[in-house]
């Protein structure tokens, strides 16, 4: 039995310690939001938060989260508010969608630690994310439209 | 745009982080006397050494695996070749990392199974950068110095500095690196054995007209 917390709600699985997160989220919870990508922690798609820091889902096994609190896209808001989830609507910065999940999420943490991101800054914390698309310049244009939104006040 | 990598699909060799130490491991279980080739050496250094015995183990700082995370630039490195880590992977204000780019969103503490797959061990991260512990470019004599400076070791005495170097998990993960990284080749009970003798002799560095990497 693994417990820990998703998105706030305490949860406790009767699955081998060695699944990965990723397979708990999506199978046993239903939490379809983050995808699996290339399975090797190299693309990024699975990205949640681990007690507020990045993991990728699919390499971690589920028993890291025991005890924590795992963060999934479907946490970062519940109704679409989050400046983040906004920007990306405004910008309309997803073509095929798959790996979005995960680049919120990055873009997330980048915004805790760097209110203001430069171009530069993105560019650092969004490398792991990879999007077969191309939408890397709607992506950071987004980011900043949500860092605007936050220094105006409206950040959740 | 930067943001995507071409190297970025075969990688992982992981951050090899090697840490601090890098390299040295040995056992306190050791007869030095068991390993002839280490025996030579300590017995000509006897009592007094002329860094001779710092020479016999600094291969192992130099390894790969341990230059991954000792080598210049506020980045981890990857593979034989020492090629930049992918997804431009930065040390930080701590040495794991930045924002969504921390060493633990792939790292665990344990090497994952398969080819490709991010290899893992305990506190996995690079040198702060205070005390970055950068080797590259330096002779034998400036890298014995620096790995005995406190100010440039984390404040570690010589117990600490070969307790580091000779049992940290982090350092040993450079003999059990996981698939497709090459180990060090120096078996660690040999490398733990000079270490201690080292140690033993006084600790002393080498002249300053060693090898530069």
């Amino acid at each position: 039995m693994v417990s820990f917390s998703v998105n706030k709600r305490r949860v406790n699985l009767d699955v081998d310690p060695s699944t990965p997160l990723l397979w708990a989220l999506r199978e046993n919870l239903g939490l379809t939001g983050t995808k699996y990508g290339c399975g090797i922690a190299q693309c990024g798609a699975c990205t949640v938060h681990l007690n507020g820091e990045a993991i990728r889902s699919c390499v971690a096994p589920v028993s890291r989260a025991a005890g924590k609190e795992v963060t999934t896209i479907e946490g970062l808001s519940s109704d679409l508010s989050h400046p983040l989830q906004r920007a990306w609507i405004a910008e309309d910065v997803p073509q095929c969608g798959y790996c979005q999940s995960g680049q919120l999420m990055s873009a997330a943490l980048l915004l805790r630690e760097k209110p203001q991101p430069t171009d530069e800054d993105i560019d650092e914390a969004m490398t792991g994310n990879i999007c077969r698309c191309g939408t890397y310049p709607r992506i950071r244009k987004a980011i900043h439209r949500a860092a605007g939104m936050m220094a105006k006040g409206e950040a959740r | 745009m930067k943001l995507l990598q071409a190297s970025f699909r075969y990688p992982v060799v992981g951050i090899t982080v090697v840490i601090f130490a890098a390299a040295m491991c040995v056992s306190s279980s050791i007869d030095p006397a068991e390993k002839p080739s280490t025996t030579a050496t300590a017995s000509s250094a006897s009592t007094k050494d002329d860094g001779a015995l710092f020479t016999a183990f600094v291969s192992v700082l130099r390894h790969p695996r341990c230059m991954s995370c000792h080598s210049r630039g506020d980045f981890p490195r990857q593979g034989d070749d020492g090629h930049p880590h992918a997804m431009n992977v930065r040390r930080g204000p701590e040495g794991h990392g930045v924002t969504a780019e921390k060493c633990s969103t792939c790292h665990q503490d344990h090497n994952l199974v398969g080819t490709h797959l991010p290899p893992g061990a305990p506190n996995w991260g690079l040198p702060p950068p205070t005390t970055p512990m950068i080797w590259q470019g330096l002779t034998d004599a400036q890298i014995c110095r620096s790995i005995k400076d406190p100010k440039q070791n984390k404040n570690r005495n010589l117990d600490q500095l070969v307790e580091h170097l000779t049992e940290d998990k982090l350092v040993m993960w450079g003999w059990n690196p996981g698939e497709g990284r090459t180990p060090i080749p120096m078996p660690h009970e040999e490398f733990a054995a000079k270490v201690k003798q080292w140690q033993a002799a006084g600790a002393s560095c080498p002249a300053d007209t060693g090898n530069k990497i």
